[in-house]
């Protein structure tokens, strides 16, 4: 088993979003525009699993199959060019006027950048790694082999879920060093 | 060898941050809150698991800059927490990932040189 869970895509990338939306609350200036990142957190969630399109039995491939076809597994979309894409998305909202709808877009986008990154860190915990710095580095690269599908998952989702949730209470409790 | 070297300079890193620390808790590193007690884990960790715990490149005859790269993956993955308020949880991380990367420093000048992946099955 060589492929991260996608569940636990969506649990590490929607956690990772709140616990910065806690941080961050309500929001965060990037480049004179207000960003939620509250309102990041859905978008986070869902595309937690977009890097997974080129895995057949992904469910972001079974709506675009031909995606599947193309790239091969934990190739061009576990590198950090998408999520470049995605903040280059960002930084092109900012030259909008800082109205209510941009906010929203830019909270969305900047969720889905978020749950992008989240799910390349994920997948750097498991043996096999991800071409994370590619072209600039070819090879995959990992600084953990946990094992997917067994108990190390298991034990690593419980462990970061329970950092996450004592990370939002301390934070909302205002405890820190 | 690997091993042994990663043992050296985990014990000497973690020797200076503790020297040159004061007698609290956290230690400072670059304005970084640092908790050598969860780092020195870190680092045994490392050391002791490689085949749960292992960073560096995932596959045998990898470049010279897959190991500097991996180096610097896990000083991201160090630096990363400190970006949110800082709790015993971000401190955590930060000291986990920095034990990580003392270690790696040594096990990877060998590794790098003979290509060899501790933790590969």
């Amino acid at each position: 088993m060589i492929s991260v869970n996608g569940k636990t895509h969506m649990i590490v990338s929607g956690l990772a979003c709140a616990a910065v939306s806690v941080d961050r609350f309500p929001s965060v200036e990037i480049g004179g525009i207000n960003v939620y990142p509250v309102a990041g957190i859905i978008p986070a969630i869902m595309v937690a699993s977009w890097a997974d399109i080129d895995l057949s039995n992904s469910n972001a491939a079974l709506t675009h199959k031909i995606a599947a076809k193309i790239f091969t597994h934990r190739g061009m979309t576990h590198t950090l060019v998408f999520p470049l894409a995605i903040a280059y998305l960002l930084v092109m909202l900012m030259v909008a006027p800082n109205t209510v709808p941009v906010q929203l877009l830019a909270s969305i986008v900047y969720g889905a950048l978020i749950g992008y990154l989240g799910h390349i860190w994920a997948d750097n915990l498991n043996q096999k790694g991800t071409p994370t710095f590619w072209p600039v580095c070819r090879e995959r690269i990992h600084v953990m082999s946990i094992a997917t599908g067994t108990v190390q998952e298991t034990l690593f989702l419980i462990t970061f879920c329970s950092l996450s949730f004592l990370q939002i209470v301390l934070t909302l409790g205002g405890r820190g060093l | 060898m690997s091993t042994l070297l990663g043992l050296l300079t985990s014990t000497i890193c973690w020797g200076i941050v503790i020297y040159t620390g004061d007698s609290s808790s956290y230690y400072y590193l670059l304005g970084m809150p640092i908790s050598p007690t969860i780092g020195i884990i870190g680092s045994a960790l490392y050391l002791c698991i490689p085949s749960l715990f292992h960073a560096g490149p995932a596959a045998e005859n990898a470049s010279i800059l897959s190991y500097v790269v991996s180096g610097f993956y896990l000083l991201v993955c160090c630096a990363l927490p400190m970006l949110l308020t800082t709790t015993i949880v971000t401190v955590g991380v930060s000291s986990f990932f920095l034990g990580a990367f003392f270690q790696y420093i040594g096990r990877a000048l060998i590794d790098a040189r003979g290509n060899k992946i501790v933790g590969r099955k």
